[in-house]
């Protein structure tokens, strides 16, 4: 990467300089004062408002949840054969949701892009909130939520484990693996940081919390290194978990024999959905936090161009899926696999269908255009239609799939209840709220990684690697 | 819970210590004049073996769920043993007791299993020898009407509770009043079959010269009339299908498994071991759809109306073309001709052809709701081909409506002093009976306060029959015995005993009680005189078996009178052309069958016959209209529309359900429904009863009636919504000409490969073969699950969300043209899977693979994720989506299975193949140190169905039924390719059509 | 609260910039006054090799955990599921592995990062530790913010001369502050293996009570195991019922029903039983089978000899028959199974606790009994 660098004499071609990562003049200490001072002030009344709205919604949600636990599942929409409904499709919708934060701050970071910085503690903290939203589900989805503990193996009295050809234990496995290495990762990035709070800020009550959170970071040259070398393997074992997660979630239908769910494609079809509904959601989280924080000179225009263009690439791959999934249907010559995929387009349901691939595949495709990539209403538009088709997919996936299988006499239509709706708000609620307090309590951005790439942060003529453009003094 | 199951021999006990009264006694040396127990010939060995004795124990406390018992939970709470047990019962142990259940003019015989003095379930009587066990639906499901929590618990006198003493004084006094005033008393009764009640009444109307009796049937319809009038008596006329070659039904549903004895008959015929045959044929010719013409090898959909028309066109072409002399007198008028009926020419020749060349082995059948001219016909064609297929028993005559009429213009008269109503209720099922109120003492006696009951003063709550003593006539030459299996819930009697109070109260002798009464009876006239067998034992065999031969033998068919039979051929014609206008003038005929479930509307409160979806239509809780689906066309009517129905006078507003098959122009309304009284039945459905026509003979159908779109639209509360199979190769179905060239193709099922070695099963592997040529969907099994099984009732909501927790559905599929099409049924059940999807999937593994080849569920380990039922290719898992068992009380609750356990929500359920069953059978053989026999395990399902299509038992044991019939080349497994490999195999439907069908 | 009498621990010298502190180690290591250690802001590329760092062991040890991870996984699976609990689920063999590779995989990461982790924080960076000099120093908030530290340190304390010659050495170096930092403030939760050594126990208390806990339930069940389908609305044998107006559950038949294969007892009194033929031939099984059906119900007061001696009731007086007397010698079967069934004097009915056939098969062994004590030489074999 940027070799230029190597010589300064030989001055590049500006369209061949890779984008400045910042704008205007940004030197360690300044960075420090914009972000690490958040915490420190008092949040603006609009926050409070914010606040308010959605703990609202998340009260709200949590009431129909409690309602649920009362009565039983019977208060949601679900029957025979619509055994699962918003239940998983939330789940799912959530999970995925997730796969963007720990993409980022992994495959990126691996793939040494590092326009991630920037952005990589924010997606990381909305993978963790949106971990937790999904966690929800599983829960309160059983029958008897008071017993969902069972679905963990631990040693008990009765001699009864778990059964693990269930892909719902692998399930249990991968998302709880997923959430705690998450929290980690996070939790590592935001050492060096909580070090920096601790050792700038005069409260008597802030400083004694971050000095316990910051284990005493000192940020010593060895530290460093091990530091650099744990972060590197947890990059690389983090995107691993990434692509396996969304996988054995997929796993759920794949290894089912319901017509519609029994897709080889499913698992590699599942994770490019995550990361297309995750990078969607951290574009409009982004857009409201750089303008509300006025933080538009660390997260550029750039940040936005390069989420939308992986956007637009993964979209693509959504309309290939699609593809797929429709010429498996043909190709199989299995009538009733035909009579699924026809169920998605023309179906009872057919209007979903033709809403997912709309939202998934044609909208994203506007993101062609450069203009869309760099201008508020168009990327907002896109990001919302690729939320509500990625959860419209899952509905397609799972209740089309669902309603109508293997005997015609068993067939049945479904309607969610109100309670569904419920639940399904109550959790964006969750999710916001959760957003919008990370935003005032903890920095933003990962300002050490950060300094780190700041013009004139690494020697110039130190060891060759790393070096970064412009590494001139001033 | 394992070790009680399958006890093992004890380790050796201590020898038996010495009983002492002292210390020093016990300390001293036994004195060697004392025989030692030790030394006594076997008192020193362990008593080996199990007895039968110890065995009951275990039984009792294992198929009591043990798991309970053995848990430390269990062990608080009290216990309440009986005091002195009487020999039969043995806690934990079912006892059975012959009875009988009557239902208007028929009686079914019957075995109650009870569990500790209750009854749970009822089965058939198999010491019947027409019935060999089998019963009706409706029979199976009346042990909830006992411990129906509305039923009336005490006589009531003008509204408030009173004592026995009091009500029977009273109305005592109005009837010692109206014999002195000479004023006559009207006793209007249901069906008398039961020849000691008869007497009783006979009695009573000795003692009581003014005592007018009225039997009356609501539902009747005109076939009794139209018997009495063509034979110059009342006979009931019993079909011997087990001796037709060719069938031919007029608007009959012989097949709804309310005659058992003639499914039973029936279905026998209908499964050939090979191509060769032997097979009936059976043609239809109805208006509405029934599961007789859903079976038919040929069905004709005509307007009842025509059919009569038809049957004489029949008897026309018989004579001319085969000859068949008319019986004498009998001369037929020119009528309609076939074309002109609208029936195809080359089936019509067909049907003539064939029933001419079956001759005495043909059948002709007409419906209780067909005009009583087609009854007419019916009768005429059946002595024209002097058909060995019926016999004719003595009826007891019924009242028809016109008879109820005239009584109750007489009470509205005033001539009658008092009116005594026992088990019937016309003021909701007589469109005229408001003038009931004309009486000045009204006395009812009955189960639940009904519409009748509000209108009286005196009530006097009956004991059900269950709780009750009687006889019955079982038909075809049988007497059986109706004895109580629990003794009185609440303070009723049985009607019999009032009838006796009365009797006594009258100046006449008569016992304290019936159950005397019936004794002495018996003893003088059913005991067959010099008999070395003392009376007594003779009784108590008698209630041992439950049934006994009387020598009444039943006839052939007698001599047929010709007037009434010209005059309906006239009326025939005649009919035919009023319908030509009808049709023209866009009015309908409805058609007025009692309900599947709930009959003449006295089920009304039994959830269960509620929840049971119609065999056709596949709709609970209530009755829409159905609607031939030409008229739904043209009137663009939709399931669930709701549309007026008018008919001078009478008006309902239902909604509409679309019905392939049925003739155009005709509208079916069941009978029973939109009740005004009772917890459950309370407005459920319309009432149809304000249609039924004043004219007897034409009692089932009511012409011009007046269909319009009142517009709105429901949800109806239906258990299938899709009625096609799309084309997928879920049920096999062809001819039998066919069958010769399938067997040919058929091919054992071959596993598909695994990555598993195959699972080995060590001692069983439980199966199931259901033979579709059999079944006819008349949807006994489903009710004998839901009471063996505790299966909740949800009600009509959750059955529109699609929650109903029915274990097993019959799937009925349509094929070909909705106009007419053909129809296959397929009961379907958890198939146990060997490599079940469901079982794969569980996170808690809560449901899993028996040794013995059950995929068995582990209620208290399911969390209910539901993923199970989302993975079962069948969709036969029920999830208790709310609680529906838990707020249970008695007596509602006593009619839980002790031996099933009762779900509560949150938790997955579904077909156990009768585990506990199972586990009784192998507990039993293992006692008696035999192999389990086959055919001795027998699940709810197999011992309901009449068809006797599904068999149950051991796989791997080659000689066994099941392994036979699973081998066979009419089977198949639903679903194959998927490689799940059930335990179900299905035998392929046969038909046996006369021609070539129409695709 | 920096001590004066313990020794420096280290001489600390500022610098603004990654270039200026690059160039000031060469000089300062070249002196070798102690161990030469950097603070900064953020990883400086280069660093670790400009001050001679060992490379981090941190990759080894997370291959170690990550193989560890796979083979527990499999291993706990695999007795799970074939071992301890093998249930057969969808024609599946209890053992068959192909379904334990997505939770090998997912224990592979969670072990590894978590070594990865913890083992970078806990063992190698001896983290958390709060006591460190450098805490404590002016320098550390330029430390975390944009300054760089060169800091030459000696974990027994620099003596005197070295710590001058260092301050020069930085000071030639061209730092723009120079620190001198006492020793680590003393107290346990001030060095990070107490801090370390406490969290080891609060973990090793947690498992503790977590075995503790099983054992305890297991071996004596204080708590029911979940039982929640326990209780049943349906109503159990010998369950009392608040609906039946006795309060009993269990009701009794009605008078004059016959169950299916219970017919009543013909005969009124035993004597009218006298006809009545034993249809159980005399086989071993018959008779062990009577045996034991005599000993439960008979022995007691009939002695286990049947000759009236009774083990248990002598006690209270009773005077049971003497089965082997002359005159019950010449008793008819049916004349003892009547007696059986109806009972005799003081003697109650047996009907409700023999069943039919074991009624005839205690006749069959009072019959052995009989002539067991009057045996004939003939009957010997």
């Amino acid at each position: 990467m940027n070799s230029e660098a190597a010589s300064p004499s030989v001055p590049l071609p500006d369209n061949l300089r890779a984008p400045a990562l910042t704008v205007g003049r940004v030197t360690p200490g300044s960075l420090d004062d914009q972000i690490l001072a958040f915490p420190e002030r008092m949040p603006p009344r609009k926050w409070y408002i914010a606040v308010a709205c959605t703990a609202t919604v998340m009260t709200m949600g949590l009431a129909m949840v409690g309602y649920t636990l009362f009565t039983g599942i019977g208060a949601w929409g679900n029957n025979s054969p619509v055994f699962w409904a918003f239940d998983i499709i939330n789940f799912v919708f959530w999970v995925g949701i997730g796969h963007a934060g720990t993409l980022i701050s992994a495959i990126l970071f691996i793939f040494r892009k590092r326009w991630r910085n920037a952005i990589a503690r924010f997606a990381e903290a909305m993978t963790i909130f949106a971990v937790m939203c999904a966690g929800l589900f599983p829960l309160i989805h059983v029958g008897r939520p008071w017993l969902a503990f069972w679905l963990a193996p631990y040693p008990n009295q009765r001699g009864l484990w778990t059964n693990f050809r269930s892909p719902l234990l692998w399930d249990v496995f991968a998302v709880s693996t997923y959430f705690s290495v998450s929290a980690m990762f996070w939790y590592l990035g935001l050492l060096p940081d909580l070090a920096s709070l601790r050792d700038r800020t005069e409260s008597r009550i802030r400083k004694p919390i971050y000095t316990l959170l910051s284990l005493g970071w000192r940020g010593s040259a060895s530290h460093w290194q091990h530091f650099e070398k744990a972060y590197l393997l947890l990059a690389g074992l983090a995107t691993g978990l990434v692509l396996s997660v969304h996988s054995v979630v997929s796993f759920d239908f794949a290894t089912s024999v319901v017509p519609g769910w029994h897709m080889t494609i499913f698992p590699p079809y599942f994770v490019v959905g995550a990361i297309f509904a995750g990078f969607a959601m951290v574009v409009m989280v982004l857009i409201v936090v750089r303008e509300s924080m006025d933080l538009k000179n660390l997260i550029t225009d750039f940040h936005l161009e390069v989420m939308n263009k992986v956007i637009l690439g993964m979209s693509c791959l959504m309309g290939y899926s699609y593809a797929v999934e429709a010429f498996t249907a043909w190709y199989s010559q299995n009538p009733i696999l035909q009579h699924t995929f026809l169920n998605y387009i023309s179906g009872t349901y057919g209007w979903a269908g033709w809403l997912t691939m709309g939202c998934n595949v044609l909208v994203p495709q506007l993101l062609w255009i450069r203009h869309c990539r760099r201008s508020y209403p168009w990327m907002i538009l896109v990001a919302l239609a690729v939320t509500v088709g990625m959860w419209f997919e899952r509905f397609c996936i799972i209740v089309i799939s669902l309603h109508q299988d293997y005997l015609p006499s068993a067939w049945h239509n479904y309607r969610p209840t109100l309670v569904d709706y419920g639940v399904l708000l109550g959790s964006f609620g969750i999710f916001f709220t959760l957003v919008l307090l990370f935003a005032r309590v903890l920095p933003v951005i990962a300002t050490t990684e950060l300094k780190a790439i700041l013009p004139g942060a690494q020697p110039s003529h130190g060891a060759g690697h790393g070096a970064v453009s412009g590494g001139h003094h001033d | 819970m394992d070790e009680s199951l399958y006890p093992a021999p004890e380790p050796p006990s201590e020898p038996v210590p010495q009983p002492w009264r002292s210390l020093e006694e016990r300390d001293q040396p036994v004195p060697a004049a004392m025989p030692v127990p030790e030394f006594a010939p076997g008192a020193d060995e362990p008593p080996t073996g199990l007895s039968r004795r110890r065995f009951l124990e275990l039984v009792g406390a294992s198929t009591a769920l043990a798991s309970a018992a053995a848990c430390s939970r269990a062990t608080r709470g009290t216990i309440v043993p009986y005091t002195r047990r009487p020999p039969e019962v043995v806690p934990g142990v079912a006892n059975f007791y012959a009875s009988t259940f009557q239902e208007g003019p028929r009686a079914y015989s019957v075995l109650v299993k009870t569990r500790e003095g209750r009854p749970i379930h009822i089965t058939g009587n198999d010491e019947h020898p027409l019935l060999k066990g089998k019963t009706s639906p409706r029979a199976v499901a009346d042990v909830l009407r006992l411990y129906d929590p509305d039923r009336l618990r005490g006589p009531k006198l003008d509204g408030r509770p009173v004592s026995w003493s009091e009500a029977q004084e009273r109305l005592l006094r109005a009837l010692v009043a109206a014999k002195a005033a000479g004023k006559p008393v009207l006793l209007l009764t249901g069906a008398l079959e039961s020849p000691s009640r008869r007497a009783l009444v006979a009695e009573l109307q000795t003692a009581l010269p003014g005592l007018r009796h009225l039997a009356w049937e609501a539902a009747g319809g005109t076939g009794h009339q139209a018997a009495r009038a063509a034979f110059g008596a009342p006979f009931t006329l019993v079909p011997r299908l087990d001796k037709a070659k060719v069938v031919l039904s007029l608007g009959a549903d012989i097949l709804n498994g309310e005659d058992p004895a003639a499914l039973r008959a029936f279905a026998a015929q209908r499964r050939p071991d090979g191509p060769e045959g032997p097979m009936n044929r059976l043609w239809v010719v109805e208006g509405a759809m029934t599961l007789t013409g859903a079976k038919a090898d040929h069905r004709l959909p005509l307007a009842p109306s025509r059919i009569a028309a038809v049957g004489f066109a029949l008897a026309r072409a018989l004579r001319d073309q085969h000859g068949l002399a008319l019986p004498a007198g009998v001369e037929l008028p020119a009528g309609p001709e076939p074309a002109a009926l609208g029936l195809p020419g080359p089936l019509w020749k067909a049907l003539v052809a064939d029933l001419a060349g079956a001759g005495r082995e043909a059948l002709v059948l007409c419906g209780d709701a067909m005009p009583e001219a087609a009854h007419q016909a019916a009768h005429l064609l059946n002595t024209q081909l002097r058909v060995a297929t019926l016999q004719a028993l003595p009826a007891e005559p019924l009242a028809s409506s016109w008879d109820l009429d005239a009584a109750v213009q007489a009470l509205a008269a005033g001539q009658y002093a008092a009116v005594l109503l026992w088990g019937v209720n016309p003021a909701y099922a007589h469109p005229r009976a408001a003038a009931l109120a004309a009486a000045p003492v009204r006395a009812w006696i009955g189960l639940q306060e009904d519409e009748t009951a509000a209108q009286c003063q005196i009530l006097l709550p009956e004991h059900h029959w269950l709780e009750a003593w009687g006889d019955h006539e079982g038909g075809a030459g049988l007497l059986t015995l109706q004895q109580p299996t629990v003794g009185a819930l609440y303070d009723t009697r049985q009607g019999e005993d009032v009838l006796l109070a009365l009797l006594r109260g009258l100046g006449g002798t008569a016992p304290e009680d019936y159950h005397t009464y019936l004794q002495a009876r018996w003893a003088r006239e059913v005991h067959p005189a010099g008999s070395p067998v003392p009376f007594e034992r003779y009784f108590q065999v008698a209630l041992h078996d439950g049934v006994v031969p009387v020598p009444v033998r039943p006839s052939g068919l007698p001599p047929l009178v010709a007037a009434p039979v010209n005059a309906a051929a006239n009326t025939a014609a005649a009919a035919n052309a009023a319908a030509n206008a009808a049709a023209d003038a866009g009015r309908f005929e409805l058609v007025l069958a009692p309900g599947a479930g709930v009959h003449d509307g006295r089920y009304g409160n039994n959830a269960w016959l509620q929840e049971w979806p119609d065999p056709v239509t596949k709709v609970t809780w209530g009755n829409p209209v159905s609607v031939s689906v030409a008229d739904a066309r043209r009137l663009g009517l939709q399931d669930g529309d709701l549309a007026a129905l008018a008919c001078d006078g009478a008006r309902v507003t239902a909604p509409v359900v679309v019905q392939p098959g049925q003739a155009p122009g005709v509208l079916v309304l069941a009978l029973g429904y939109g009740r005004a009284a009772g917890g459950v039945a309370k407005g459920i459905g319309v009432n149809a009863f304000p249609f039924r026509d004043a004219d007897p003979g034409w009692a089932g159908l009511r012409r011009g009636v007046q269909l319009s779109r009142s517009g709105g639209k429901v949800e109806l509360p239906i258990t299938q919504g899709h009625h096609r199979m799309e084309g997928r190769d879920l049920v096999h179905s062809f001819s039998l000409a066919a069958y010769a060239q399938e067997a040919r193709k058929h091919r054992p099922p071959e596993n598909p490969a695994s990555l598993y070695p195959d699972q080995t099963f060590p001692e069983h592997k439980w199966g199931m073969a259901i033979d579709l040529s059999g079944c006819v969907g008349c949807s006994a099994c489903v009710l004998a699950c839901q009471s063996e099984n505790n299966i909740p009732v949800v009600g009509p909501e959750q059955v529109v969300h699609g929650r109903e927790m029915h274990w097993m559905r019959i799937d009925r599929y349509y094929e070909g043209e909705p106009e007419q099409p053909r129809v296959v049924q397929q009961p379907m059940l958890c198939q146990h899977c060997d490599d079940a999807p469901c079982e794969n999937v569980c996170p808690v593994a809560a449901t899993n693979h028996s040794p013995d080849g059950l995929n068995q569920m582990i209620y208290n380990r399911c969390v209910g994720t539901r993923y199970c039922a989302n993975n079962c290719p069948y969709k036969v898992r029920r999830f208790n989506f709310l609680e529906y068992t838990a707020d249970k009380q008695q007596p509602e609750s006593l009619v839980y299975n002790p031996e099933v356990t009762v779900r509560p929500r949150g938790v997955m359920e579904k077909c156990t193949f009768c585990v506990q069953r199972i586990e009784d059978g192998r507990v039993r053989a293992k006692v008696e140190h035999r192999p389990v026999r086959d055919g001795e395990i027998v699940p709810a399902c197999a011992a309901a169905c009449p068809a006797e299509a599904i068999v149950f038992g051991d796989l791997k044991d080659p000689a066994s039924r099941v392994a036979k019939l699973a081998a066979s080349n009419r089977g198949h497994k639903v679903l194959e390719d998927l490689g799940t490999r059930p335990a179900i195999t299905y035998l392929a439907n046969l038909r046996n059509p006369a021609i070539e069908e129409q695709a | 609260m920096t001590d004066p009498n313990a020794g420096t621990f280290a001489v600390l010298g500022l610098f603004d910039s990654p270039d200026a502190l690059m160039a000031a180690i060469p000089g300062v290591r070249a002196k070798a006054l102690g161990r030469l250690e950097a603070y900064t802001p953020y990883p400086v590329h280069g660093l670790d090799e400009a001050l001679g760092l060992r490379r981090s062991p941190l990759g080894g040890m997370v291959l170690v955990m990550g193989v560890l991870g796979v083979v527990a996984a499999l291993g706990f699976q695999a007795w799970l599921s074939a071992v301890d609990y093998p249930l057969v689920t969808g024609g599946k063999a209890p053992s068959s592995w192909q379904a334990f590779v997505p939770i090998m995989f997912e224990i592979m990461v969670l072990f590894a990062t978590f070594t990865a982790g913890l083992g970078m924080l806990l063992l190698l960076n001896r983290l958390p530790y709060f006591g460190h000099p450098v805490l404590q120093s002016r320098a550390i908030r330029g430390i975390t913010r944009d300054r760089f530290a060169l800091a030459v340190e000696a974990d027994g304390g620099l003596d005197p001369a070295a710590a001058a010659s260092a301050r020069s050495a930085l000071e030639a170096a061209g730092a723009l502050d120079i620190e001198v930092l006492p020793g680590p403030a003393a107290g346990p939760l001030f060095t990070a293996e107490g801090i370390q050594r406490t969290l080891a126990a609060i973990l090793a208390a947690c498992v503790g009570a977590g075995l503790l806990m099983y054992w305890a339930v297991k071996l004596m069940p204080v708590l029911p195991p979940m039982s929640h389908i326990l209780e049943q609305p349906r109503l159990n044998p010998q369950a009392p019922s608040s609906f039946f107006r006795d309060g009993h559950g269990m009701q009794l038949p009605v008078p004059g029903t016959v169950a299916r294969g219970f017919l009543p007892f013909p005969a009124r009194t035993p004597e009218a039983a006298a006809g009545m033929v034993n249809p159980l031939p005399v086989t071993r099984a018959v008779l062990a089978r009577g045996r034991s059906a005599y000993q439960v119900r008979c022995a007691v007061c009939h002695g286990a000899l049947g000759d009236g001696v009774p083990t248990l009731t002598a006690a209270y007086g009773a005077k049971p028959a003497n089965l082997l007397a002359p005159a019950n010698l010449a008793l008819s079967d049916g004349r003892i199974y009547g007696t059986i069934v109806l009972g005799k004097n003081a003697m109650p009915s047996y009907a409700a606790d023999l069943a039919e056939d074991d009624r005839w098969a205690v006749v069959h062994y009072v019959r052995a009994l009989q002539r067991a004590q009057h045996a004939k030489d003939e009957d010997l074999p």
